[in-house]
């Protein structure tokens, strides 16, 4: 009855029991805060997305909102009691607060995600975000818009500024949505540009262009350059100071490429796309959208999130980027 | 991260009459076919084509069959391929978004340029269960849905979800559903629910959060749930005994418990609970929620802290496989990694293991009691997302 | 002193006060105003000035020397991306106190620029074109900004590291900050002049505070400067804004004229102008205080008489008139705090009534919710018990008679218990009206207490009874009086488990009596005190809590009243006066 258990046995249980030593409870911990930052500090509350299972009981805008365990919530309550989200949080000191155990999630930019420390937990979710230039009314000259789009060298600002995050794209919509973003061309093409500034009168070669987001004010600087090497005169200003060109981001909502597509129609003053019955169709509707060079797409990227050691579950985020708080909690660790 | 909900339900609104991917192909052969037929079209007949391909999707022999087709319905409609001088030069890309494969060709003639794209969905592997090994496991049931418990009446099997208990009846080798009585909680279930059944005589009790339910399987299944807080009947082995509060809208026990002697006691909060034999003597081991194992003496008074490593589900057995009666036990860790079940003997708040470790596809969501040697354990597949019930007998051996 | 008088006088001595320190500043300023610069002085201080940018060029020739040293440059100068490195130079430059520094790779493609961060992978040919910049000083350079160009002192250095080279090229631009560094004595002033552009620009020639005025006058100075490469002295203006100026040439690296060093004297004599500013601040002074006074009289009457009404109203409420209210006699801020004042006291009145009626409804709900937590209690135990019995008749009959001993022994108490506890509240709702009669409060209170004679002996308690000979009869009812007295006594004896000492007193008041119980218990807190006549309030583990609410329960009847006096650790003094 014996025969079967063996030192050797006992030695490997004691030894699995060791190695399992700083480990706590497999079952989630209900309660506790989870406490968040990002970098966005929107007007108003309707603007932001409440996570699933919560509901919002705290609103100071440009400071901090609350959202609290909704008990009546489908699928359960939380474990968490709370999440407290602070507002305009600069990306280099939420990397910071992170480091010093001050808060649990942060959004991770590209440098920030270069200098996280190894073993820290990062969640990307698909690249959902479109960087983009987009002229307003005052440039009717279309070979202005080609010149400033054949202009920009992407490759070096996704090497450098971005460390490599996302993807280049010359599409509004990311290759995973639609799986043809590639047809877009995204090449520089200095030399084409430069020919059709030389045919515009020198008093249309100036504009002004501004990053739509502080953080995206390295970019900005650097298409300036660019546009000067093409003769395009491009002079960076305040968002309020009524920009020729924007430099904006903009987030993609869905995983469905006809909904993406208006979404991203809408959100950038683009005409409604026609309804799509295929990818065919679908490539043509964005393909129209494109034409003129009123909207020049840049960049997709992900949202990118680090979290603390307290944070047990997750993921944090779906591949859409959308909060998932309803599966996570927090303990404290010794 | 802010979404871009901005007039999100505008587009919800004017995309209501769409209906997407209208019109794909069956397969890749199919795809890559229409793509020929309007590559000849352009180019027309006899014309010299120079084709380079790109495959970025995750498929391999697919694009070889889509290359395949391609070429061939070229060669069919008269088109050259492969020749020096070619008309038309012809990028074909292997390519996926969520939810089809795209094969993309861009394709000039001269200043001439056009892009075509055709599709097919995708679709999706079949999910093959895993299995095999150490303490004697017995796979009884499997279904998409989760499984908070599972209990054999004499009629047959009865199996407790969040939306209600179903009994099962043998049909030869199957299990056949007979009935299900819904249940209808008052307020929406916690996350991480709990629930458990037991067999009283030829009836049941669902014990669940905020809800019990009473019942018979025979001669059909009938049950009258009702709301309440009061406290669920514990089990371990044939002996044990314990009555314990369920914390409301949570997944663990608030402490307030009832011994087997009648005494009303306030303890600290647990998932679950066993009772060892040791040394002639009966003790309780509760897994706590601060993470330790709680040892208690039979009259539930405190007896210190085990230095057992163990998950939060824990469950007695009357085994006696030498000294005292085995208990057991998951592994710490969390839901994202394969669980394990193993028995132990515990001497002198030391537990010590007796089998090899159980492995299961994915973690141990319940584990309770089910009489004699064994206890019922519920597993979430990782793999097939589906649960599973099994029940894990202690076997002596010789 | 009134409020008024107060305000008045700060008033006048607010005006009084900042005038005077206006006055103050404005002759000492006057005062230091008073320098003569001689042409000696000048000249000496114009030679410090030369010497003191040279110490500039080679603090800058030090610090980009300790950055090329620095670990951070070595391991640019290797690494094989430098893309990790693009804020870099801005860090450094911050630490180093350079408005301007460049990393360029051996190649001349800027890895990291402090001044313009976007150009990265650009190309600065000049550096890659000069062999040796170790033995180099610190030199003047146009540099291009993003929105401009400057004139910097900048001074370059090399990092060999194998075969790769790291350029460091840092600098601090000369724009006023720089001309405010150089701290010219009073009278004094130091311009510079950048030649920036093709022909001269007034914009161009600043001083500490930026671009000055009448720039154009210094133009043919400094036209001078720049053709002849050398310096000159020129006097600038007439009358008592003249100005001597002497202009030194700065040259570039290649011996080109980059900029101009002008420091001007001025000749204006100030004595006029202190005289004149004195005068000004006396006149200033007197008519302020003047103003201040009149201003004061008439706007602390105005604020001061509404204020003495509210006030006077806020004492009738505070002793306990709650309906008072003010009249309205303005629209402004007075009236509206009348106003709200008003609906204040109108607000208190309706939330007392209410609040007595919330107090009504929470006393049920604390007795309903006892009672059912009490009666629940019972019952887990005999669930249990049943269960046990039944598994033990399935399971291990061998051990059933044993258990079922156990199990209806427990049984049997948990009945007994759910009776008593079912009792005592039946008891409480059953209480009668009093039955009054004549009754000897005195004899009551020694026949209660001999009867707890042996109780109190084993509890290690000394019982003492203090009775007033002239206590006259009492209407009451004898036997819920005893009752009333039994309930203290049990309560003085729970509150002293160690012993101590239990005293009744009986004090004639009037026609009527008082009944005192006290302790030297544990005592009890304001906040028990306040809550103990609730009924089911208790601070006992055992018991229903039901004792001292009959205690009030009966005095009430009795048209009595009860009062408790506690120190913690001291004890306790139940109080009770009747008649």
């Amino acid at each position: 009855m014996w025969s079967r258990w063996s030192v050797e046995i006992k030695r490997l249980a004691i030894a699995l029991m060791l190695a399992a030593a700083c480990l706590a409870a497999t079952r989630p911990r209900y309660g506790g805060t989870l406490r968040v930052e990002i970098h966005e500090s929107p007007s108003s509350p309707e603007i932001f997305g409440v996570p699933k299972g919560f509901i919002l009981t705290t609103w100071e805008a440009g400071r901090r909102a609350i959202f609290t365990a909704d008990d009546n919530a489908p699928g359960g309550r939380p474990f968490l009691d709370n999440v407290e989200i602070q507002l305009g949080r600069a990306l280099r000191d939420q990397s910071v607060d992170l480091e010093l155990g001050k808060t649990d999630v942060v959004e991770l930019g590209a440098a920030e995600l270069r200098r996280q420390a190894p073993g820290r937990r990062v969640w990307p979710s698909s690249p959902v975000r479109l960087m983009a230039l987009v002229f307003g009314p005052r440039i009717g000259d279309a070979r202005v818009r080609e010149a400033l789009a054949l202009a920009v060298d992407r490759n070096a600002i996704h090497s450098v500024l971005l460390q490599k995050q996302g993807e280049i794209s010359g599409a509004l919509l990311p290759e995973w949505i639609t799986g043809y973003a590639f047809v877009f061309s995204a090449t520089a093409d200095l030399a084409k540009a430069q020919a059709l500034v030389a045919a515009i009168p020198p008093v249309d070669r100036s504009l002004t262009l501004a990053a739509d987001d502080p953080a995206n004010r390295g970019i900005a600087d650097r298409i300036q350059l660019n546009a000067r090497d093409a003769h395009l005169n491009v002079s960076v200003v305040p968002p309020t100071a009524n920009p020729d060109v924007r430099l904006v981001e903009t987030r993609i909502a869905f995983a469905d490429a006809a909904h993406a597509l208006a979404g991203v129609a809408i959100a950038l003053g683009l005409s409604d796309p026609p309804p799509a019955r295929n990818p065919q169709e679908q490539y043509q509707a964005e393909r129209a959208l494109l034409d003129g060079f009123r909207v020049i797409p840049l960049f997709h990227l992900p949202v990118v999130y680090g979290a603390g050691p307290r944070v047990q579950g997750g993921p944090v985020i779906t591949p859409l980027g959308e909060w998932r708080f309803d599966s996570l909690w927090v303990e404290e660790r010794p | 991260m802010i979404a871009a909900v901005k007039g999100w339900h505008a587009v919800s609104a004017a995309l209501l009459f769409f209906s997407a991917s209208a019109g794909a192909a069956d397969d890749p052969g199919g795809a890559a076919k229409e793509l020929a037929r309007k590559t000849t079209a352009f180019a027309g007949r006899g014309a010299a084509v120079a084709i380079v391909w790109r495959n970025l999707s995750s498929l391999d022999s697919a694009a070889n069959q889509a290359r395949a087709a391609f070429e061939d319905a070229l060669q069919q409609a008269g088109l050259r391929t492969g020749d020096l001088a070619p008309l038309v030069e012809a990028k074909v890309t292997l390519s996926e978004d969520a939810s089809q494969y795209l094969l993309v060709e861009e394709a000039s003639k001269g200043d001439e340029h056009q892009v075509w794209i055709s599709a097919w969905k995708r679709v999706e592997p079949a999910s093959t269960p895993s299995g095999g090994l150490t303490l004697e496991k017995k796979l009884v049931w499997e279904q998409p849905e989760p499984i908070l418990d599972v209990a054999f009446p004499p009629a047959g099997m009865l199996v407790l979800s969040p939306s209600g208990v179903t009994l099962y009846a043998r049909n030869g080798a199957q299990w056949q559903s007979q009935r299900t009585v819904l249940l209808t909680p008052a307020k929406p279930w916690p996350a991480d629910l709990r629930g458990h059944l037991r067999l009283r005589g030829a009836g049941f009790q669902a014990l669940l959060p905020g809800l019990e339910c009473d019942g018979t399987a025979d001669p059909s299944l009938s049950a009258e749930c009702h709301a309440s807080e009061e406290p669920w009947v514990l089990e371990s082995g044939s002996r044990g005994l314990l009555l314990a509060s369920f914390a409301a809208a949570r997944n663990y026990f608030d402490g307030r418990i009832t011994t087997q002697g009648g005494q009303r006691k306030n303890i600290p909060p647990f998932f679950s609970a066993a009772s060892v034999e040791s040394q002639g003597r009966t003790w309780w081991l509760l897994a706590a929620t601060d993470g330790r194992i709680q040892v208690f003496d039979n009259a539930l008074e405190p007896s210190g802290v085990s230095s057992a490593q163990w998950g939060s589900d824990i469950a007695g057995t009357d085994a006696h496989c030498g000294a005292g009666s085995q208990v057991l036990a998951t592994r710490p860790g969390d839901r994202s990694q394969l669980d394990s079940i193993q028995a132990f003997n515990v001497s002198d708040r030391t537990p010590q293991p007796l089998t090899d470790p159980a492995d299961f596809p994915g973690p141990v969501m319940a584990l309770w009691t089910s009489g004699g040697s064994a206890a019922t354990a519920v597993v979430k597949n990782l793999r097939s997302q589906q649960y599973s019930a099994y029940v894990v007998t202690v076997v002596c051996g010789n | 002193m009134t409020f008024r008088t107060r305000l008045l006088l700060l008033f006048a001595v607010a005006v009084a006060a900042a005038v005077g320190m206006v006055e103050l500043i404005v002759s000492s300023r006057a005062r230091t105003a008073f320098e003569n610069m001689e042409a000696r002085r000048v000249n000496a201080i114009v030679a410090q000035f030369d010497k003191e940018f040279q110490r500039r060029g080679e603090e800058i020739v030090w610090t980009v020397e300790g950055i090329a040293e620095s670990p951070v440059a070595r391991e640019i100068a290797i690494t094989p991306d430098p893309s990790a490195y693009l804020s870099e130079a801005g860090t450094l430059a911050s630490t180093h106190r350079l408005d301007l520094l460049e990393l360029v790779a051996g190649d001349g493609a800027i890895v990291s620029s402090a001044q313009w961060q976007a150009r990265f992978g650009y190309k600065e040919d000049w550096l890659p074109a000069e062999s040796d910049w170790q033995a180099r000083p610190a030199f003047l350079k146009r540099e291009d900004l993003p929105d401009s160009v400057a004139l910097a002192m900048m001074a370059v250095r090399t990092v060999v590291a194998g075969d790769m080279k790291l350029y460091v090229a840092g600098g601090r631009i000369l724009d006023r900050e720089f001309i405010a560094s150089l701290v010219a004595p009073e009278g004094m002033r130091v311009l510079l002049y950048r030649n920036l552009a093709p022909a001269f620009s007034p914009s161009d020639l600043i001083d500490a505070q930026g671009p000055i005025a009448a720039a154009v006058l210094l133009r043919p100075l400094v036209e001078r400067v720049e053709k002849q490469a050398s310096e000159a002295v020129e006097t600038i203006g007439r009358g008592a804004s003249a100005e001597t100026f002497h202009a030194l040439p700065l040259k570039g690296s290649a011996n080109d004229v980059l900029g101009v060093l002008l420091v001007g004297n001025s000749r204006r004599d100030l004595v006029g102008l202190e005289r004149a500013m004195l005068r000004t601040a006396v006149i200033v002074t007197v008519t302020g205080i003047l103003m201040a006074i009149a201003l004061g009289w008439w706007a602390t009457a105005r604020v001061t008489r509404p204020v003495r009404r509210l006030a006077e109203s806020a004492g009738k409420v505070a002793a306990g008139n709650w309906g008072t209210t003010v009249a309205v006699s303005s629209k402004d801020e007075i009236g509206q705090l009348a106003g709200a004042f008003n609906r204040m006291t109108h607000e208190l009145v309706e939330q007392r009534e209410r609040l007595v009626q919330a107090e009504r409804v929470a006393a049920w709900r604390e007795l309903a919710r006892r009672l059912a937590h009490e009666l629940k209690n019972p019952l887990f135990p005999l669930q249990i018990t049943v269960e046990n019995m039944q598994r033990a008749r399935e399971h291990y009959p061998e051990q059933f008679d044993e258990v079922f001993r156990e199990g209806t022994s427990t049984l049997l108490a948990e009945l007994t218990n759910l009776k008593q506890i079912v009792g005592r509240f039946s008891d409480f709702a059953k209480m009668p009206a009093p039955e009054m009669q004549s009754v000897n409060l005195n004899a009551l209170v020694a026949e209660t207490m001999r009867l707890f004679e042996a109780q109190l002996a084993k509890a290690g308690i000394r019982a003492s009874a203090q009775l007033d000979p002239a206590l006259r009869p009492v209407q009451a009812d004898g036997e819920q009086l005893t009752r009333v007295l039994r309930n203290l006594i049990l309560n003085a004896v729970d509150a002293m488990p160690e012993g101590g000492t239990l005293t009744v007193r009986t004090v004639a008041a009037g026609s009527g009596a008082r009944l005192e119980v006290s302790d030297t218990g544990q005592g009890l807190t304001p906040e028990e005190c306040d809550r103990l006549f609730t009924p089911y309030y208790t601070t006992k583990t055992h018991g229903t809590g039901l004792g001292l609410a009959i205690v009030q329960s009966v005095v009430s009847d009795h048209k009595g009243r009860i009062s408790v006096e506690s120190e913690k650790g001291k004890g306790t003094t139940f109080r009770i006066d009747l008649g």
